[in-house]
């Protein structure tokens, strides 16, 4: 059985938050997942994923 | 997924995310942040670690041992869903912020892996590259796709 655990709000809307939507808050994550990226054939790997992905869901939509 | 949660607090946007684990340490805020790290194609990159509320800063090594580590996978996994909503098209990245905690993610999408594949293809990433997800192989980071 699915449970949510009840909790204390740690606020209502807090815009304080917001800064945190736009700033980097685990650089050193970051650094490293950008460095995967820069390795040779990863950007294209993800982009043939990207295609293929597409073109699988617009099968799946095609009457 | 039938695992127990915690409830969220987001803002707006789905990619920062807060909720209080409660366990035999105490309460700890844990925050959740998607940073997108390229545009074509779009790719985030998933952080996840523990807010000082005196310092108002994060720390993803800390080491926290609340005794209630599935139910904040279980959080980090929903967040995921909550993520793709408003972000389909978009790629993530996930690594540990150590190896120990990498290993710790990788044990725990082998549990799930079955409900997880449902909705997601998830790569992982060895030393020369990236293989579609088995158990058994030891990772060193995640790519997670929606289907």
């Amino acid at each position: 059985m699915s449970t949510k655990v009840k909790t204390n709000k740690i606020s209502k809307y807090n815009p304080a938050l917001d800064q945190y939507s736009n700033e980097d808050l685990f650089p050193e994550k970051t650094k490293r997942a950008r460095e995967v990226l820069s390795k040779p054939g990863v950007i294209e790997w993800l982009k043939n994923l990207t295609t293929i992905k597409k073109l699988d869901s617009e099968k799946i939509t095609k009457p | 997924m039938d695992i127990e949660r915690y409830e969220i607090e987001n803002n707006f946007n789905s990619v920062y995310f807060e909720f209080i684990s409660i366990g035999n340490k105490g309460s700890i805020v844990k925050v959740i942040k998607y940073t997108k790290i390229n545009d074509e194609p779009l790719v985030y990159n998933l952080g996840f670690g523990d807010k000082n509320l005196t310092h108002e800063t994060i720390d993803d090594k800390a080491v926290t041992n609340n005794g209630d580590t599935d139910r904040v996978l279980a959080t980090v996994a929903f967040t995921i869903y909550a993520f793709y909503k408003e972000f389909p098209d978009a790629n993530v990245y996930l690594s540990g912020s150590t190896p120990s905690r990498t290993r710790l993610y990788q044990i725990n999408i082998n549990k799930f892996y079955d409900y997880i594949s449902k909705d997601f293809i998830i790569y992982g990433e060895l030393e020369q590259g990236f293989e579609r997800f088995k158990k058994g192989v030891s990772y060193q980071g995640f790519f997670i796709l929606k289907k």
